[in-house]
């Protein structure tokens, strides 16, 4: 276990340095938008990987919460004249009731039936994004100021980075801290066996409740943050298309994998920019990757990967193989 | 707490058809409520007693199963009290009517046939299932109706027939598990420690790994200590549940089938595993097909044939009732027993 | 830019020239190409708008090209696919300024891809020519932003101009609940007053909608009601016309430029007739008089488009059409591709012939449209008739 925890602050350091290495590389502003955009991407699916990989709950309205956590920094910042930090730790906290009061029915499905509830309420708070068109602007959106900390205003790509860079790494820590803790170890068990769970004394239902909230106020925090980075908002970002798109990157990347949401997020997030080149057939390779993945990597990249790298591991020297774990982290199972 | 309260076998195998009124007595200490369990008034004539003959006797006081008789004295002395419990499954009834009652540190076996409703009546006592009618004390606790967990945060334990093991853990955070209810904070104060991995967690982290690690040599799994579940094989799953259950500190142990599916030299560990435990003194329900492990751990045993009790009382009258033995057991397993017991 | 090389070996040599150019820094071509950009919604739900601007823009530069280009240097077209995204049209606008370093950027399908990179474009100082309808994008003006279709209240205007000449001023709407029915009816609200028009009913219907009788009957109902206006895309208005018709009510109906096309009048068949709303004047090239002056260029379009594609003209692709010209006409003007000196090109465009009509900007109209960019047609006998 000692080997676990040890791995787990290698893993913080290797995505540590890859974020503090990356600018050498970043040589113009476009490749810092997209930097930035995986950033974004990552931790909601970070988020959205505690609830679905974790936790074993699917919900196919994640981009609900992200967009009404975006809506609220848009209007409370542009109509109402609030400090940004406080618009998106409000958002954040309105997001986090709805998802307390909308979850405690909704939560008790399983299943289909689950993925059905979590697609209806992220389909209503989209309706409503596009017919508050006096708040929100509608289907056309809405323009959002630019953010600011302390009085410290994020002007350029550059201070983005750093401080999407900054806050992924926290959300990294957080989430592998939960997960290591007897909350983590509960949600992991009522995943894998409900009964267990409940025989070891562990409310499934409340815990339930308890990641989709923090999971749902992920996804309005980063909403929050990406409305006054990208400047404009439209209700898009808050659409079933968008919800699909985050479980695809957690899927892909891997269940159960801090990590795996990371690289998920920034496959499918790159991956566009680099197919855009085939136009028309973009959608066709874009859709056999995936499928590729899902067949040869069933578990997605990080812990298939990370299987695949164990049982090579034999064949290499010993000091070799510790190293590589340790940078690799090991993956865990869904 | 082991000795003085598993009362002589000899007690038992005196007065065996006194052990039953204490079925249908209040867990609760009720004046008077002793040895006219059968005429209470508030219970509907039981059916069980009426078509047992053996159970219209008084109470003997003396008997492991009907201890309660002493709590008007002193300490309570049940722990678990299932009282005319009955479960439906569309038009079956999966347990019918059945009434226990377990003192602190004894082994109660329910026995009998596959699909007479054991494992239901398991179910039922943990909160799995909830009741048709009849009710469930834990303690002095009316826990008819409560959801599964809350039996657990109470102190009852169980392992399963099919093992429920968490296999996206390792061996030992599955135990570890087990200690879910020592180690919560409330679902806030326990988020922002876990977050933010505070010192105090991260001791009682290590606290809880030490413990975990301990119970998994308790039970024999310290080969298992840095395994995934997932990579344990089907006898070692068995008793890693024990161990999870035990992780819980439980006053009471709910087994099905512990040695279910394991071959003879995995069985005989657990069966050495259970007397372990008995001898410290826990307190547990017993299901198994195992006899010679039930005859010598069990101080009373309850016989199910399709929901109903059969029979009940200790394993020699068990053993030598004659309707247990023509109608579930049959003259072979009956001498297996006998034989068994003789080891 | 080896497509109009002539041998296939120059082709080859080019290509190979081209692959190699990232390793040496240096050499720049005398005849490097003029880098249109665009992103363009051209698949996902406004797929309507990206795709014949894309096909407009990929033949019209072919066309330039073919005739020698502009300022002796070729066109070539960088263009994306921002599948009506916002946040995705905010990336590869990024990427066309940064990485593609292009001269011009010609799209932005939707007004919200166009919103997200106006910021861009602004901070940038690159010339942005906008393919999107709102007010909002040039209003107020942005330095480096412009934008070629006609705004949601020019639309308004006509219809208020017109029954002004029919002397009705008491009017009902019905809209629908999409982007473009949303943003013209609060157009229609604004500029209502400046015309004396009452707006004496307001209802309106959902997206998904397939009954408005309720919403006409309460109309009907209303007192004084003289005319009844639906800014409406989509099904919703041939079902608004059905059900007008159905409920007999007598009073003019005017639909949207949003469904100024044949489909319309199938979808609404018999109810259309009387029918009048605003329409570009492309959706009736062929019905101007010789007299018009715009007739040329949209009956020029027309034909090139319809008879290279095989499908209807839109006023979509007409927009491209006219946002890739005035770049053209603004390079030239400029006599090179100096972002600046092209911005101010553009911004001094004056009696510009477009299909969208007659283009005259200034320092504070960066759309450079009047009135007279939108014609007033009525449906007769299952036709698109020119009122006069
Ligand atoms: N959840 C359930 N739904 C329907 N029938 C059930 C359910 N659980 C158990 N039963 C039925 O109840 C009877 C008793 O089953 P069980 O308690 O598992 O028996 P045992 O453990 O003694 O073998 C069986 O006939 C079984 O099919
Ligand atoms: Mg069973």
């Amino acid at each position: 276990m000692s080997h676990y925890r040890s791995s787990r602050h290698h893993g913080l350091i290797a995505l540590a340095a890859i974020i503090a290495l990356l600018p050498l590389v970043l040589s113009n502003k476009y490749f810092y938008d997209v930097a930035i955009l995986i950033g974004f991407n990552a931790i909601v699916c970070i988020g959205l990987n505690l609830l679905i990989g974790y936790a074993g709950q699917i919900s196919l309205g994640h981009a609900g919460f992200f967009g009404l956590g975006a809506y609220a920094s848009a209007i409370l910042t542009g109509n109402y004249g609030w400090p940004p930090v406080i618009a998106a730790l409000a958002g954040m906290a309105g997001v986090g009731s709805l998802a307390f009061l909308a979850g405690r029915p909704i939560l008790k499905l399983k299943g289909h039936y689950l993925a059905m509830a979590t697609l209806g309420l992220g389909i209503i708070i989209s309706l409503v994004i596009v017919n508050q068109d006096r708040l929100t602007g509608g289907p056309d959106g809405i323009t959002v100021g630019p953010f600011s900390v302390l009085g410290f205003a994020l002007e350029n790509e550059r201070a983005w980075y750093w401080f999407i860079g900054g806050l992924l790494l926290l959300t990294v820590w957080l989430s592998q801290n939960l997960i290591d803790s007897p909350m983590g170890r509960a949600l992991r068990a009522l995943h894998s066996s409900e009964v267990g769970a409940q025989a070891a004394g562990i409310n499934a239902a409340a815990h339930k409740l308890q990641i989709f909230v923090l999971s749902a106020t992920f996804a309005a925090g980063a909403g929050s943050l990406a409305a006054h980075y990208s400047g404009f908002i439209t209700p898009a970002k808050a659409g079933f298309i968008h919800s699909v798109e985050l479980v695809t990157m957690v899927v892909l990347g891997g269940m159960a994998s801090i990590y795996g949401a990371v690289v998920g997020a920034a496959v499918l997030t790159l991956l566009p920019q680099i197919l855009t080149v085939l136009k028309d057939y973009e959608m066709v390779v874009l859709g056999a990757v995936m499928m590729a993945t899902m067949i040869f990597l069933p578990r997605g990249l990080v812990p298939s990967l990370a299987a695949l790298c164990e049982r090579w591991r034999d064949l290499l020297p010993p000091s070799l193989v510790l190293r590589l774990e340790a940078l690799i982290g090991r993956g865990r199972k869904p | 707490m082991s000795a003085p309260a598993r009362p002589p076998e000899g007690g038992a195998s005196q007065s065996p058809e006194r052990a039953q009124p204490a079925n249908r007595t209040h867990p609760l200490p009720q004046e008077g409520g002793r040895g006219d369990g059968s005429s209470t008034p508030a219970r509907p004539p039981e059916g069980g007693a009426s078509q047992s003959p053996e159970r219209a006797q008084p109470a003997n006081r003396t008997h492991p199963l009907s201890q309660e008789g002493g709590r008007g004295e002193g300490p309570r002395m049940t722990i678990l009290s299932v009282q005319n419990l009955s479960r439906r499954f569309g038009g079956l009834t999966a347990v019918d009517d059945v009434s226990l009652a377990v003192s602190p540190g004894t082994v109660h076996a329910v026995i009998g046939p596959n699909g007479a409703g054991k494992t239901t009546l398991l179910n039922l006592m943990c909160g799995i299932y909830t009741p048709s009618s009849g009710s469930i004390w834990l303690d002095d606790h009316d826990l008819s109706g409560a959801p599964h967990y809350a039996f657990a945060r109470l102190g009852l334990g169980r392992t399963f027939q099919t093992p429920q093991i968490f296999n996206n853990m390792s061996a030992l955070e599955n135990v570890m598990v087990g200690r879910y209810m020592h180690e919560q904070r409330g679902l806030f104060l326990g988020l922002a420690e876990a977050l933010l991995r505070l010192p105090t967690l991260r001791a009682a982290e290590r606290r809880s790994r030490e413990e975990a690690a301990e119970l998994m040599r308790v039970v024999g799994l310290e080969r298992y200590l840095d395994a995934e579940a997932d990579a344990l094989p089907y006898g070692a799953l068995k008793r890693l549940e024990i161990a999870r259950a035990l992780a819980l500190k439980p006053k009471l142990l709910l087994l099905d089938e512990p040695a279910a599916g394991l071959n003879h030299s995995e069985a005989v560990e657990i069966e050495q595993l259970i007397g372990q435990l008995v001898e410290r003194g826990m307190t547990v329900v017993l299901v198994e097909h195992n006899m010679r492990l039930v005859m010598e751990v069990s101080d009373a045993i309850l016989v199910l044939d399709h929901g109903r009790r059969l029979a009940e009382g200790p394993p020699q009258m068990v053993r030598e009732d004659p309707r247990v033995i023509e109608a579930y057991l049959g003259k072979e397993a009956a001498e297996d027993a006998r034989s068994a017991v003789a080891v | 830019m080896s497509q109009t090389l002539s041998t296939r070996s120059l082709r080859w040599c080019l290509a190979g020239l081209a692959l190699a150019a990232p390793w040496f820094s240096a050499p720049t071509l005398a005849q490097e190409p003029i880098k249109i950009g665009s992103f363009l919604s051209v698949t996902g739900p406004a797929s309507f708008l990206g795709d014949p601007e894309l096909k407009t823009l990929e033949m019209y530069i072919e066309r330039v090209n073919a005739a020698g280009g502009v300022l002796g240097r070729k066109l070539q077209l960088v263009s994306y696919d921002d599948a009506g995204d916002a946040e995705k049209a905010r990336t590869f606008a990024t990427r066309l300024i940064e990485q593609d370093k292009v001269d011009v950027i010609v799209g932005g399908s939707t007004t919200g891809s166009t919103m997200a990179a106006v910021p861009l474009a602004e901070k940038a100082a690159i010339p942005f020519i906008s393919l999107a309808g709102a007010v909002v994008i040039i209003e107020p003006v942005k330095k480096w932003v412009f934008k070629t279709p006609h705004t949601d209240r020019m639309a308004c205007e006509k219809v208020f101009v017109d029954l002004q000449a029919r002397k009705l001023s008491k009017l009902g709407l019905i809209s629908g609940s999409g982007g473009f029915d949303k943003s013209m009816r609060a157009e229609c609200l604004k500029v209502a007053p400046k015309y004396q028009i009452d707006i004496v009913a307001d209802e309106t219907y959902g997206a998904g909608d397939t009954d408005m009788s309720a919403q006409l009957t309460k109309i009907k109902n209303t007192a004084g009601v003289q005319a009844v206006l639906n800014p409406g895309f989509g099904q919703g208005p041939a079902i608004v016309t059905k059900n007008f018709k159905q409920l007999g009510i007598t009073v003019p109906l005017y639909q949207s430029h949003g469904v100024a096309s044949k489909e319309f009048i199938k979808l609404a068949g018999d109810a259309a007739e009387g029918v009048r709303l605003p329409a570009s004047a492309l959706l009736v090239a062929e019905a101007l008089p010789e007299s018009d002056a715009q007739k040329k260029v949209l009956v020029s379009y027309k034909q090139s488009y319809e008879g290279k594609f095989k499908s209807d003209v839109s006023t979509f692709g007409g927009h491209a059409y006219d946002g890739l010209m005035l770049a053209v006409e603004a390079m030239k003007k400029a006599g090179s591709t100096d972002k600046a000196k092209v911005r101010d090109a553009l911004e001094a465009t004056k009696g510009y012939m477009g299909t969208a009509g007659v283009v005259n900007m200034s320092a504070n109209d960066h759309m450079g449209l009047d009135l007279t960019a939108f014609r007033m047609l009525e449906v007769k006998g299952g036709n698109w008739v020119l009122v006069k």
